[in-house]
């Protein structure tokens, strides 16, 4: 019964940090004193027409009122309308969200692919030059800025070697080939970042456990070292990582906004950085908050994965 | 081992903060100054990193570029530790409802990261360094209020502060005698990751379009320029993407290093 | 010809090369029993990772060390991992960390047999509740079923024991195994591992800092101190004729049922002072 308190309370906690980042989306985007009819129309617009616009956008209505009339849409799924195309703003995001959806469940993928291993020889091997070079090599890349890694990776593998097509996006439907190959450099670019910044997180998990009596203990009956850390050791590591991966999830969706960016693939970043330039602002702040939700509740999701994988959690208020 | 890896911070930070302050002073041409005649030069002499499409000296831009970077990172580090840090004390002395308010704060902020921010202020006020700096400020807030909460609930569990207290010492008297002095390293230690983080937020935001507009010169925006002459130029694209890297492994090897030699526990784990 | 010969084992650590075992010789029959008595830091714990060879890498050993016919000293990794849990095993301290908190504790019993024998997964569970059983675990079935952290600390020291003896091993090295439990606990788990080690024949090491402890499961008592044995022989002739001044003191410490009332409480520095004897050595 313990649990579902538990869950019933982190959905609570859930609820409140979804309306407060709305509050925080809404206010800067309406309340700040900047005018986005004005920024629409230009500075040659009159009067009448930016009131008009005003009026048409409903930034004429009082704050309160804008904010609950656009909160209430979101409950309905009705993000608002994009000003310029007049297409709903639902409707845009479906039309988008595929393509980061793929880049971001690979990279998250590619990145643990990336990290599991060479975290774990990172730390089995840390008082040797392996570890050293392990370290050295996750403290780079995590130096490296995404697009920096994207710009080199095509630069090698498209103008060079010309292996993969150097930008653009091919539908999964229309052609599984050329999707795949249009997606290849894009999720190794984003998967290779985020994986070394992972390493770094599982080296130290693993270290913890090495650390542990029941590693000694799982030594002392027999295990090999590796075998020993791989039984005892991805379980009770797997425990930090899950919030390693939650925390990840909105800088992964970050680094895949701008990576779609770099290669020219029409998700959700390149649609948001034609809305901002543009000042399609119910667009933006429609993504936006998709995007926030998405964030929030990959992070609740994360929290419940712990009741599964630590059995003290089930019965216990905390692990301390 | 671990000295090594502070010393190595430092000569890196150096060599950034030693390019801002030269080209105040002195860059090898006019980092703005179009020369149509000069485009897309190799590296060689004079142009050592060659020059890029508008002609203009790709060093002289590159020695600009650190100022726009340390600017960035000082002023968005500096806003997020003044907001974060004294958030972070409260929740942390105060407790409960305090808490609780905090740090639910903290994680609606931690939800929106810079880059959205970013794109929210520039769809009102248009893109600018200034909007770059408030988004990355407001995103870096919670990591400063989270570092220095955990600090202060651990200072204010130990003996010293009780005695403090059973002293009569007031809240104020223990935050800035025993609490500030405690955590000071602790903020060090974020603060220069934060500055690391703020840099690769800042190139990425310029890259985009979304921070420091052209004609002023930044790191990240050289990259976007330097984007489309990757078939005739690639050296061009390779520059400042050193240079933002250099940078951040500079700031994260200063707050490991730090790190360590704070914490005499990882440096037995390591 | 005995279980396990040690020869003149010497460990150091680090670049320093700390001594922590000083030319350490022992041996024990098959089905013997020997326990080790001296205080943290003597090299009693040292020792008996050495014979697991389970010492971290910046440990220097020499001298020899054979069990059962193999020399462990000159093992390779697999040839070790091969004798641990099977030919030795070892029972340790901290019963509270010792267990795999995500794991049931009847798997990771179930582990260490199917890991040295062959057995079938529903054989082997039968075999691991019977040896629950045998450690003196009320419910064994439920026991098997459950994490660590759903049971108290003497019936974690329990699964313990029945991780390290459910293959039978030949040599059962007990690392101070109750002195994490309560006094009263502590007895109870005492008899039962007397109890078992009779029934299986396993001959056993056991380390302790407590004269009063080792007396009940051990005859024959060996003395560290510094990283060398300063005294060997029965727990009659220690208790009656302690030869070294350590030893005066340890016995001295362990017979409150000899103290007046009133009187204050022995401690082993009225016997035997280490700077003094540094001194006169």
């Amino acid at each position: 019964m313990r649990l579902g308190i538990r869950i019933a309370k982190r959905l609570g906690v859930f609820a409140v940090t979804v309306v407060g980042a709305s509050l925080l989306v809404f206010l800067i985007t309406a309340a700040l004193p900047g005018d986005v009819a004005e920024a629409i129309l230009g500075t040659s617009a009159t009067p009448e027409t930016v009131a008009a616009l005003r009026a048409q956008l409903g930034l004429d209505r009082p704050l309160p009122v804008q904010y609950l009339d656009w909160v209430g849409g979101l409950l309905t799924g009705n993000l608002g309308v994009s000003h310029l195309s007049g297409d709903p703003v639902l409707t845009l995001l479906g039309a988008r969200v595929a393509v980061t959806a793929w880049l971001v469940g690979f990279a998250m993928l590619g990145s643990l692919l990336i990290a599991l291993p060479s975290g774990l020889v990172a730390a089995v091997k840390r008082r040797s030059w392996q570890g050293v070079v392990v370290g050295a090599g996750a403290q780079v890349g995590m130096a490296i800025p995404v697009f920096w890694a994207g710009i080199l990776a095509s630069m090698v593998f498209a103008v060079w070697l010309h292996w993969l097509p150097a930008n653009g996006y091919v539908a999964l439907t229309k052609s599984p080939l050329g999707w795949a190959a249009h997606l290849v450099l894009p999720v190794l670019t984003l998967s290779v970042v985020q994986g070394a910044a992972l390493t770094r997180y599982v080296r130290s998990a693993f270290v913890e456990v090495l650390n542990e009596d029941y590693y000694r203990t799982a030594r002392a009956v027999g295990w090999t070292p590796a075998r020993a850390l791989w039984r005892h050791g991805l379980r009770n590591a797997s425990i930090s990582l899950v919030t390693v991966l939650g925390l990840q999830a909105s800088s992964v969706l970050v680094g895949a906004i701008v990576v779609e960016s770099v290669f020219n693939l029409p998700g959700l970043g390149s649609m948001l950085l034609t809305a901002v330039a543009q000042r399609d602002l119910l667009v933006v702040r429609g993504t936006v908050m998709f995007l926030v939700v998405v964030v929030l509740a990959i992070s609740a999701l994360v929290d419940f994965s712990y009741l599964l994988i630590d059995p003290r959690q089930q019965t216990e208020r905390s692990t301390q | 081992m671990k000295r090594a890896q502070l010393v190595i911070g430092c000569v890196l930070v150096g060599l950034v903060v030693v390019a801002a302050l030269l080209s105040l002073v002195w860059t090898p041409f006019d980092p703005l100054e179009v020369v149509p005649g000069d485009r897309l030069q190799p590296p060689g002499w004079p142009h050592l990193m060659g020059t890029d499409g508008f002609g203009i000296d790709v060093l002289a831009r590159l020695l600009v570029g650190a100022q726009v970077t340390l600017v960035v990172g000082v002023i968005s580090v500096g806003l997020a530790a003044l907001i974060g840090v004294p958030l972070g004390l409260w929740a942390g002395q105060v407790g409960g409802w305090a808490d609780e308010l905090v740090m639910r704060t903290a994680d609606v902020f931690y939800a929106v990261p810079a880059l959205l921010l970013a794109m929210l202020f520039a769809s009102v006020f248009g893109a600018s360094t200034f909007t770059a700096m408030a988004a990355i400020g407001l995103a870096s807030i919670p990591a400063f209020a989270r570092v220095s909460r955990a600090g202060t609930r651990q200072v204010m569990a130990t003996d010293f502060v009780l005695a403090a207290k059973a002293s009569g010492t007031s809240s104020w008297g223990i935050a800035r005698r025993h609490i500030a002095p405690n955590i000071a390293p602790l903020i060090g230690v974020q603060a220069s990751v934060g500055f690391a983080l703020a840099i690769l937020a800042e190139a990425a935001l310029s890259y985009l379009g979304l921070g420091t507009q052209r004609p002023t010169p930044t790191w990240g925006n050289m990259l976007h320029d330097a984007q489309q002459y990757i078939f005739i130029s690639p050296l061009q694209a390779v520059w400042p993407g050193l240079a933002i890297a250099v940078a951040v492994l500079g700031f994260n090897l200063l707050g490991d290093g730090l790190r360590d030699y704070l914490d005499p526990r990882l440096r037995e784990l390591a | 010809m005995s279980l396990l010969e040690v020869r003149d084992l010497t460990v150091r650590f680090g670049r320093r090369q700390i001594v922590a075992v000083d030319g350490l010789s022992l041996s024990l029959a098959k089905g013997g029993r020997l326990g080790v008595i001296g205080e943290s830091g003597s090299g009693k714990t040292v020792t008996a990772l050495a014979v697991l060879g389970l010492l971290p890498a910046n440990a220097v050993v020499s001298g020899s060390i054979e069990l059962a016919g193999r020399p462990i000293t000159s093992l390779n990794e697999a040839g070790l991992a091969k004798l641990r849990g099977n030919v030795v095993s070892m029972v340790f301290q901290e019963p509270m960390t010792a267990l795999d908190p995500t794991m049931r504790v009847g798997r990771q019993v179930a582990e260490v047999l199917r890991l040295h024998t062959s057995a079938a997964p529903g054989k082997a569970r039968e075999q691991v509740v019977a040896m629950l059983n045998e450690v003196g675990l009320p419910d064994p079935g439920r026991v098997a079923m459950s994490y660590p952290h759903q049971l108290s600390g003497g019936q974690r020291q329990r699964v313990v024991m029945a991780m390290a003896l459910i293959n039978a091993p030949d040599l059962v090295i007990c690392d101070e195994p109750t002195t994490a439990l309560d006094v009263t606990v502590q007895a109870k788990v005492l008899a039962k591992l007397d109890q078992v080690l009779n029934l299986s024949g396993a001959a056993c090491l056991f380390i302790s800092h407590d004269l009063a402890v080792v007396s009940q499961v051990c005859e024959q008592v060996m003395v560290m101190l510094d990283g060398k044995v300063v005294e060997t022989g029965t727990v009659a002739d220690l208790f009656n004729r302690p030869q070294h001044p350590y030893t005066k003191g340890l016995v001295a410490t362990s017979r409150l049922d000899q103290m007046v009332p009133g009187q204050r409480l022995p401690v082993v520095e009225d016997f035997y002072h280490p700077d003094a004897e540094r001194v006169g050595r």
